[in-house]
This record gives structure tokens, sequence and C-alpha cells, in this order.
């Protein structure tokens, strides 16, 4: 352990750049193999921090973790800031009274829920006060909802429907409203535990001061940040423009005693809210520097978790925070669909997909830790990073059980998903055939009865020898003289291309496109004639099964609260 | 389509066989001997060409045979004429005269339009100036003007 640890300090002037690069390659690879365990990727920043940190060989100990806190605050500057881009106006409007009841009942009541729990469990262990202010901010913490699991979760599944629509406006908002409970609750918990001013007044006005200067040097921000960016400036101008913005802005929040998390949050609201336009490639500048970002800042979280900090009050409030989320986020998820007449699945599986919790979470915990760093700091980021090992493992899994039992899996198909999906045989249509001595008076008739294009031409073995067009057979129009010495043999175009009927869609459909006849051949794992497909087929085919997903959906939509 | 220049007189034969098989045999050994197609289309033409025959004789009427395929690696159309005055005597046109006129045709495999527009214009040449067959068959004919009595305007 000492070698490694030796190994970080030695040349000096480099070393941070040397734990920096360690924890990002570090935290790459433990993310790849927790996503081969079917597991979030920032559990696995985390676990290669914990093993690099404090806990496991000390390559990067207490003294670097708190040098590098700065860099923390621009970590969750980021977070804030883009989770404030998710606060769209039109996004109220459009999801309506059922979505915001929906959001503020699972929040609010998971916050209830755990205050109320841990500050009763937390009473046992310690001086009221602080067990309360504990509750507080474990509350607000417990009130968000990790994004990225729970949608990875509705991606994979390819979910369509009032439930997946639900989540994924929630799981962006209820991160914002975790954020504003969050600097009430510090600001609460400051005065309770006496890292604030003890006196009632200010008691009241430091939370508003803190709230609403965070409010206003955003919204500031946000529109400076839009005045600065010219819709010509090249990619790189945008992000140089929008992290020195963004740096001020948490630098300076700082400075006057500002909640630096709100601040970020609404500038991000603020700027798109009020260029619309502009504001998608300064979000996506930013989003573009986020990986390796967000790598660091949570193998950093790990690299400051000390397993010994696990005792048995650590455990029961991590059971007590687990139970009280848990209870809170289903029971006010559940109220919230039937107060807002959500539609029936809302009402009775959304519950469940409310559990992942990670990247806000653990960095409002980091946040209290550096807070309450005298008192409870550490407690709140060993509950909050225990329980969303817990919720990680369990989170994904309720969200596919959930949208399967809603009905909604499946609907979200794209026109790409069918093609590589679909095989070849599966809509192929085995169309008339007719023999190579069929003539041509016949074939002819033959066209003129039904609206069949082309005829694939069979020998007497029962093997397409070629196909007569409709195309093909014009010339054969205005031959009156020789009609009746015209065969099928004649007038039949060799085939280009042939395609198994096991083959996907997708790549007979690239065969065909590209190429001047627009259909294949399609034959059977034996080698008999299966049918043909077309190019109209196939976009019949994607056309139909992509609406009658849409109307399943739809449907579900519809579908009333039953009281 | 030009059919003035399909074929010249270099591709008109005085057929020596008199049986269906036997003509075709020798209208296909003329083509090889002439290297108007690769000697290793030889044995896919004919059973191309006797393929044809079993679906349906070629012996379109007006005393008139056109064996006709089409293959790939064909550059230009191929166009042999074979003149058997005394007839082919088991290659029975659909209006029950025997064939003389033995037109064997081969084109490339992608052009049947280019195929029904050539078959047409013989039979039509050979309806419409019914006259020109006793001609096309003297042996005093020489075979240019076998060529443009039958693909001239």
């Amino acid at each position: 352990m000492e070698l490694f640890h030796e190994i970080a300090n030695a040349a000096d002037p480099l070393n941070i750049l040397l734990l920096l690069g360690t924890a990002l390659l570090a935290g790459i690879l433990g993310g790849r193999l927790l996503v081969l365990l079917k597991m979030p990727s920032v559990v696995g920043y985390i676990i290669s921090g914990i093993v690099i940190g404090q806990t496991g060989i000390h390559f990067i100990d207490g003294d670097t973790i708190e040098m590098l806190k700065p860099y923390n605050y621009f970590a969750l500057g980021i977070i804030g800031f883009l989770i404030g881009g998710e606060l769209k106006w039109e996004v109220f409007k459009k999801y309506g009274k059922q979505f915001t009841n929906i959001l503020l009942f699972e929040a609010l009541t998971a916050f209830v829920a755990v205050a109320s729990v841990i500050t009763l469990v937390g009473s046992f262990f310690m001086p009221f006060p602080q067990a309360i202010s504990i509750g507080l901010v474990l509350g607000a913490i417990a009130s968000a909802t990790a994004p990225a699991a729970t949608t990875d979760v509705l991606w994979e599944n390819k979910t369509r429907g009032p439930i997946t629509r639900t989540i994924m406006g929630l799981v962006a908002l209820d991160d914002a409203l975790a954020l504003i409970l969050f600097a009430i609750a510090v600001s609460v918990a400051k005065v309770l535990t006496g890292n604030g001013d003890a006196n009632i007044l200010t008691s009241i006005v430091t939370p508003v001061y803190e709230m609403g200067s965070a409010v206003l040097i955003g919204i500031i921000a946000g529109k400076s940040l839009t005045a600065l960016i010219d819709p010509r400036a090249e990619e790189g101008a945008v992000l140089r423009i929008s992290i020195g913005v963004l740096l001020v802005i948490l630098g300076g929040a700082k400075v006057i005693q500002s909640d630096m998390l709100l601040a970020a949050m609404a500038m991000g609201a603020t700027l798109s809210n009020s260029a619309p336009r502009k504001s998608p490639r300064i979000f996506s500048a930013i989003e573009g520097i986020t990986p390796p970002v967000f790598v660091i800042f949570f193998v950093l979280v790990g690299a400051g978790l000390s397993v010994s900090g696990l005792d048995t009050t650590a455990l029961i409030l991590v059971g007590a925070y687990f139970l009280g989320r848990t209870g809170g986020k289903m029971l006010g998820a559940t109220i919230g669909a039937k107060v807002g007449r959500a539609p029936t699945s809302v009402a009775k599986y959304l519950r469940y997909c409310l559990f992942s919790q990670a990247g806000v979470a653990i960095g409002l915990s980091i946040m209290a830790q550096d807070i309450f760093q005298d008192s409870f700091g550490k407690t709140i980021a060993i509950v909050i990073t225990t329980s969303t090992f817990i919720v990680q493992l369990i989170g994904p899994a309720l969200t596919k059980y959930a949208v399967t039992k809603g009905g909604e899996v499946g609907l979200n198909i794209t026109e790409e998903d069918l093609l590589e999906k679909t095989t070849a045989g599966r809509i192929c249509t085995a169309r008339n055939t007719i023999t190579e001595d069929t003539p041509v008076t016949k074939i002819i008739e033959l066209f003129s009865e039904d609206d069949q294009l082309y005829y694939p031409v069979m020998d007497k073995h029962h093997s397409v020898q070629g196909v007569v067009t409709i195309q093909g057979i014009k010339s054969a129009f205005l031959a009156y003289e020789i009609t009746d010495f015209l065969l099928a043999h004649d007038l039949m175009e060799q085939i280009h291309t042939f395609a198994a009927a096991g083959d996907r869609l997708s790549d007979v459909n690239s065969y065909i496109s590209m190429d001047e006849q627009p259909f294949a051949i399609i034959l059977s794992d034996s080698g008999d004639y299966a049918g043909i497909l077309t190019e109209q087929d196939i976009q019949k085919y994607i056309t139909s099964k992509i609406t009658e997903m849409r109307k399943i959906s739809n449907n579900l939509d519809t579908a009333e609260v039953t009281a | 389509m030009d059919f003035s220049s399909i074929t010249d007189s270099s591709k008109v034969l005085d057929l020596k066989t008199d049986t269906k098989n036997a003509v075709l045999h020798e209208m296909i050994d003329f083509i090889f001997s002439r290297n108007l197609l690769s000697q290793d289309l030889r044995s896919l033409l004919t059973e191309k060409i006797f393929h044809r025959e079993e679906l349906l004789s070629t012996g379109i009427g007006l005393n008139l045979g056109i064996p006709h395929t089409r293959l790939k690696k064909v550059e230009d159309p191929i166009v042999i004429i074979g003149r058997a005055p005394r007839g082919v005597q088991d290659y029975i046109c659909m209006d029950d005269t025997m064939v003389k006129l033995v037109i064997m045709i081969i084109l490339e495999e992608g052009q049947h339009k280019k195929h029904v527009q050539l078959l047409s214009k013989i039979v039509k040449s050979i309806k419409e100036h019914p006259g020109n067959m006793a001609k096309i068959l003297a042996s005093e004919t020489a075979p240019a003007d076998v060529c443009s009595l039958i693909f001239g305007e």
C-alpha cells in the first residue's frame, strides 16, 4: 500500500497529472467491467476510486482529495447546469397537470418519508437537532432519481407509452427539485447544527439569501452567456466561453456564499428558456467534455470513501434511508398519478421505476460532506454511496418489470430496429409463379387479372430461373406477329438478388436498393422458392408495424385511471 | 434497333445436314469455328438452344425456324442464317410447313427487349414479303443479298 502512495508522491510537480490520469484510466476500466455485469458504469467508477483511494491502495490520499475539491465543484456545476437545461417551460406545458402532480408527489413524499424516518432512527444515536439535519439533507437527496440507469433500460427495451414518457420527464426534473430541496435543507441544517448563525431572523433570511442570490446570479449568467455566444461561432469558441462563464459563476457563488448548484441550475434554465435556438449548441458543447470530467469525479468520490466509516450507525441509516426512500417514492408516485388522473398503467407501475439513484445524489452528498465536514458530512456520503450500490442493483430490473407489465416494451420500434430484427422469410409473399413454357398471351392475362408486378419463372424442377416483370412484358405488346411463339422463357429477366428466408431485412433491403431490380427472390432453408420480397413490401411492413405500435401506445395513454 | 448491321454475309451458310438436331449442332459448330463466341461457352449454348426447343418448337411458320437464346458474356448480337432449301425433316412449324430457313439468334442475357424486337422484325419481314423466301433459299442469291432481304428496310 505504501508503495503506491510513494509512487503517487514521486515527481511532485507532476503529481496531480499522474493522479488524474490514473483516476481516469482506472475509472474507465472499472466502468467497462461493471457494464459487462449489466450494471451502470458509474458504480464501476466509484469502485475504482475505492480501490485506488483511502480504503484501498492509498494511491489517492485524503490530502489530494481535499486539494481537488474545486474540481468536484466544477463537475457538480456542470451537473447542475445540464439539469437546469432540462427545465423548459414548454415541457411543463406539454405534460401538464398530470405530470406536475406526479413530480411533486413522488419527490416531496420521498423527501418527507426519508426526513421523517432518518430523524426518528437517528435520534437514537445522536442529538435531535443533528438527527433532523441529517434527515432533511438525506430527504432532499432522496428525491433525486438517476436518469442514466433508468433511461438505459427504456432505450434497450424500446419502450414507448405513458410510463416511459412520464419517467423521461421525471428523472430530469426531480433532480432539479432535489437541488432546490437540498439548498433549503442545507440552510436549515446549518442553523440547527450551529454551522450558521443561531439567530432566528438569520435562520430565515440565510436560506432565502442563499437560494435567492443563486437564482439571481444564475439568471444573469444565463443571459450573459446568451449575449456572448455568436450563433456563427465555431464549436471550440462556444465551449470556451461556456466553461468560462460557468467557472466564474461557481466561483462567484462561493464568494458571496450563494448556493453554487442552484446558481448553475438557474443559469442552465435561463439559457434553455431564453435562447431555445442557441442553447442546444451550448449544452451540446458542455456535454462533450462531461465523460472524462464525470469519470474522474466519481473516482474521486470513491477514493474519498473510507469503509471504516461504514459502522453500525451508518448501516442502520442506510437501511432507514433505503426503506424511507422506497416507500416515499412508491407512495408519492401512486398518489400523484391518481390525483393527476394519469393512465392506469402509470398509476400501477410508475412506482417501480424511480429507484435508481447515482450521479446527482452522490454529487449532493459530496457537497454535504464538504459543508458539514465537522459533523455528519462523512455519514451522509457513506449512506448515499452505499445505498446507491443497492438501488443500482435493483433499480434497472424493477424499471424493466414495470414497463413490461405496463405493456410498453417494444413499442418504440424504429425503422432500423425492424430492419435488423425481421427476417426476409417472415414478410415475403409466395406470389404466383409461372412455368418457362407459359405463353405470353397467358402472361398478359395474368397481369391484367391481379396486381402482381413480378412473376417468378420456374423450370420443371421447381427452381426459379428468372422473373417476368410488367416492364418486361411491354415489349411483347407490339410484337403481335410472334405472340403465339413467345414464352415466359423468352421474356424473363435474370434475378439479381437471391436471399435466404433467414436473412435480415436490413441486408436484403440494402441489396435491393443498390440494384435496378427492386425485389429479391427468397429461398427457404432447403433452397426452394419461398416468395418474393419487394422494396414496397418492406416499406409497407415497416409503416404498418410502426403504426400498430403507436396505436397500442396511444391506447395506453387513453386508458383511464381507476379510482 | 438498327437491323441492317445485325448480321453480315459471313454469317450465312448453306446447311449440309437435314435433321433438326444436326442442323442446330451444325450452326453451333459454325459459331465456334468462326470464334464468334468464346469456346468455353459451347456446352452452355448447346444446352440453352436445345432447352428452348423442348419448351416449344421454334418453327414459327412460313418455313421459318428461329432457334434463339440469351447468354452472359455476349457483347454483340449473333445472328446466323442457315439455308436448307430441301427442308429440315423433323423441324416442323406451327403452320405444319417444314423449316427451310433457320435463323439462330444469340443475344446478351439482359437484352430481352432487343430479343423480342429482333424476332418480331424477322417474322414481319418474311410475312410481309412472302415472295422473298424463295429468293432467300435460291442458291444463286448471294449471302449479302440474303441479309438485306431479311433485314433490309
